[in-house]
């Protein structure tokens, strides 16, 4: 309820620009457009150690990159987004204008979100390692319970922390910030079929997971 | 066609990544299938559920926590704009392969204490933020280096890193916005962990509190922040959602019990959500979660 008042509330002024990376897909205005020479004015800029410059950069992006991180790890997304903008100061001179900025981004804020799993040393638990009796007991996380509630996004995002680290990202990026499959591959290192392939497997034990709300 | 491979193709169909072939074999099996109907149409309503999962805002102040996290670690004075110095190396200039091992140890060896400088700097950050709360009832507040003053019934600074230890037998009630509370409890001890600053309005917009002893009792309007206090104890994290809860621990242990709205429980390796009415016992190994007044239900963590 709070998240659909924040919805109703926020307008498109931050991000006054939208592109659609995928066609027919709702999900990718979520990418602004920077054009390739503006992107890399700025990344210039950002690398002579212009400040100001880098706040323009952390004004455009902090929204996109808080949901990646959000998305992957609810309790540790600021401190991700401050990590990942910090390694992108430092690095800014490594940005070639070959990729956009926000997959460049989006690159150093997965590496950033799989660096602190393995970190933290506290693998998420996986979906189908809860057993049965588990699901019973925890009865007020039950996704029907939830939906009673009205917090069938939250069934999702629970769901969602529950999947293993890369099928968890690669549905972030395609399904919650619309990226291709060229760029999750880009992203994420791999190839495209294997991003695909990630994908139905995070789609399938979701729906599992969700079943009880999609009556 | 397996009922599976359908499955696969009416998610691939979502993302426009079949071509008609593969569509007319995926409806010929939507038609003739009586079996896997349902979960077809599960996927479709999945589908539509995905679509509809709203972006989230950015917390309230995080954008110039970021340029203040970046430019402190950084080593800057303030964000105004500056030529970066680079430091030119005389070894890299003058290499020679004769000198290599000399190199990789010199490159090492600096590596090693920019790391050490940052994580020491990160480590030891200062108290970097302050804010006027409102006390009702009397307590202690013991700042960093151990200066103690005494507070009842009046407004008083409130920064980071200070310890407050309510003094009367009622406890204390610290008013941090006008939109959240927190009730100390008798012989309770809380230490204010990170304070944030929305620099337009000065009031806080982050506050994370470690409760080091006895009871908090957490009262918070509902507002358009993404979670704007978080209460850690040694076991979990607190994040309410809008609401009204209490957390007492003990040195192994932590209890919840919520009687408004829902807090979200961060754990390593797990969160899950507690809704008004229910109450949760943490240890390392165990949360104990029941219904108030109802029997007790047990889950292992593994």
């Amino acid at each position: 309820m709070v998240r659909a008042e924040l919805l109703s509330a926020e307008t498109s002024s931050m991000f006054p620009l939208f592109a659609v990376t995928i066609p027919g897909a709702a999900r990718s205005n979520h990418l602004e457009s920077v054009s390739s020479s503006a992107d890399v004015a700025l990344m210039t800029k950002v690398a002579n150690g212009d400040g100001e410059a880098f706040a323009e950069l952390v004004k455009r992006y902090t929204r996109m990159l808080y949901n990646v991180a959000y998305r992957y790890n609810a309790s540790a997304a600021e401190d991700l987004v401050q990590e990942t903008f910090l390694r992108a100061y430092q690095h800014a001179r490594t940005f070639s204008g070959r990729s956009k900025v926000s997959s460049w981004l989006y690159r150093i804020c997965v590496n950033v979100c799989l660096t602190y799993q393995s970190r933290v040393g506290a693998p998420m638990t996986d979906i189908d390692d809860v057993n049965e009796a588990e699901l019973l007991i925890r009865e007020d996380e039950r996704p029907e319970v939830m939906a009673q509630r009205g917090e069938t996004f939250r069934a999702l995002e629970d769901g969602l922390r529950a999947l293993p680290s890369q099928q968890r990202m690669v549905f972030i990026l395609r399904e919650l910030q619309g990226l291709s499959y060229g760029e999750i591959s880009d992203v994420l290192g791999m190839n495209e079929q294997a991003a695909r392939t990630n994908l139905c497997r995070a789609k399938r034990r979701l729906q599992v997971w969700l079943d009880p709300l999609l009556v | 066609m397996e009922c599976s491979e359908a499955l696969d193709l009416l998610y691939e169909s979502f993302d426009a990544q079949i071509g008609p072939a593969q569509q007319s074999l995926l409806n010929g099996h939507r038609r003739t299938c009586f079996a896997c109907a349902a979960t077809l149409a599960k996927a479709q309503r999945f589908q539509d559920l995905i679509r509809r999962v709203p972006q989230l805002t950015v917390p309230r102040g995080l954008e110039s926590r970021i340029l203040d996290h970046v430019f402190t670690q950084v080593g800057r004075a303030s964000k105004q704009q500056q030529k970066v110095v680079r430091p030119v190396f005389g070894w890299r200039t003058n290499w020679r392969p004769a000198f290599a091992g000399g190199g990789v140890l010199a490159a090492a060896l600096a590596v090693f204490f920019i790391v050490h400088g940052l994580l020491a700097q990160r480590a030891l950050r200062p108290p970097d933020q302050t804010i006027t709360a409102s006390v009702q009832g009397s307590l202690q507040a013991i700042a960093p280096d151990n200066r103690t003053r005494e507070v009842a019934e009046a407004d008083t600074p409130l920064s980071t890193g200070e310890v407050l230890r309510p003094t009367g037998a009622q406890g204390a009630v610290v008013a941090i916005t006008s939109h959240l509370a927190v009730a100390l409890g008798s012989g309770s001890e809380v230490q204010v962990s990170r304070l944030h600053l929305n620099q337009q309005t000065g009031a806080a917009d982050a506050v994370y509190l470690k409760l080091r002893r006895g009871t908090i009792r957490v009262n918070e309007v509902l507002h358009r922040d993404v979670s704007p206090i978080h209460v850690a104890t040694n076991q979990a994290t607190f994040v309410p959602t809008g609401t009204s809860f209490s957390i007492s621990v003990k040195p192994d242990s932590s209890d919840l019990s919520v009687t408004q709205g829902a807090v979200q429980v961060l754990m390593p390796g797990r969160s899950f959500s507690v809704i008004a009415g229910h109450h949760a016992h943490i240890t390392k190994t165990n949360i104990i979660r029941d219904i108030l007044l109802k029997p007790i239900k047990k889950l292992h963590l593994k």
